[in-house]
């Protein structure tokens, strides 16, 4: 199953950025990364990721350098800041009440927390 | 590289981003992407070309995302931050900073020289004696001799690798003349560029002096610089 664009649109920043913390990694990993994740749930059009990345980078939630890591081409790293890091807390927990809310909504339980 | 398809692509999208500044970068980041996308598609069996096309396609729209980018890559924000690392450049040298004044002059980057006012001048020699430190080139320029006993000493400098930060002008050397006094007064200012402008001030140099001469002794870099005076020329 593939869900659209629109609906991930929400929760990329969430998913790129835990992506991050867990090791610096540069755009075609995350990708990569996600795709085999979400086992191809999230395929979207790739090149949409780097606005993300250079959004994550202006806000300085992550910082960017050059490296060759274990491939042999000098890519683009991207690693998480301490700012980066209380963003992906609060993502995280804006995540948990969002989803929180859709299941009530559709378990109809209005007291469910 | 013959991988047309995927420049076309870069074009395109580089094409929406605003600050030219960053364009090359971004062109770099998308194009590994693609190059790594392209390896992925050969592995799985894929011919090169069908590769290519397959690596493109994943990418999305050429233009939306050059537009999404260029949102991130704000002219003005862009400008500000190069104008502020200037302004930062200039701040440093605020040492051998005389005032504000030049360092207004130093903003247009125009030549220290101009400002000059002809009266002043005692006498000035064209001097042309180049000198390198690392990928450093100093240019000596001119030599202004002015009737308060201020040698001035007009030199430019650039540095071979674009965005180098080997050399700063505040080292410029230490200064004698012939008759072995040491100068350590003085001021300068400078205007940063692609090619900076400076100039450095020295007071109390006396008039009669026959040579200048400036030396650069540190970390295993050396260089002499003498220039023959005008003995007593004068313009009065």
């Amino acid at each position: 199953m593939k869900i659209d664009k629109g609906l991930i649109g929400g929760s990329t920043v969430l998913l790129v950025l835990s992506l991050i913390n867990e090791k610096d990694r540069y755009g075609y990993e995350i990708i990569k990364e996600l795709e085999m994740r979400s086992e191809e749930t999230f395929k979207f059009k790739e090149g949409s990721l780097y606005p993300v990345l250079h959004k994550l980078e202006n806000k300085s939630f992550v910082k960017s350098y050059m490296a060759e890591g274990d491939t042999r081409r000098k890519r683009k790293y991207y690693k998480i800041t301490a700012k980066g890091q209380k963003q992906l807390v609060e993502e995280k927990k804006k995540w948990e009440v969002f989803s929180l809310s859709v299941n009530m909504v559709l378990c109809g339980e209005p007291n469910a927390i | 590289m013959q991988f047309k398809e995927k420049d076309r692509f870069l074009d395109e999208l580089v094409s929406q981003v605003k600050f030219s500044f960053d364009r090359a970068d971004i062109r770099k980041e998308l194009e590994d992407h693609i190059l790594d996308s392209m390896e992925y598609y050969i592995e799985k069996g894929y011919d090169e070309d069908k590769a290519e096309n397959m690596a493109v396609q994943d990418m999305g729209d050429a233009r939306e995302i050059g537009k999404a980018l260029n949102k991130e890559h704000n002219p003005v924000i862009g400008w500000l931050w190069k104008i502020s690392n200037v302004l930062v450049g200039l701040f440093i040298g605020a040492s051998i900073l005389v005032g504000f004044v030049p360092m207004l002059f130093g903003l247009f980057s125009v030549d220290p020289y101009r400002y000059m006012e002809k009266d002043n001048i005692v006498y000035e020699i064209d001097v042309e004696q180049k000198v390198q430190i690392d990928d450093v080139v100093i240019k000596f320029t001119k030599l202004v001799y002015d009737n308060e006993g201020d040698m001035n000493i007009y030199y430019r400098y650039y540095d071979k690798k674009l965005w180098g930060i080997g050399w700063s002008n505040e080292s410029l050397g230490e200064i004698y003349d012939d008759k072995g006094n040491k100068y350590f007064n003085g001021g300068g200012h400078s205007s940063n560029g692609i090619i900076s402008k400076s100039m450095r001030s020295i007071r109390d140099f006396p008039s009669d002096a026959m040579e200048l001469i400036i030396v650069y002794d540190g970390l295993n870099r050396y260089y002499e610089v003498r220039i023959p005076l005008e003995e007593g020329v004068s313009n009065e």
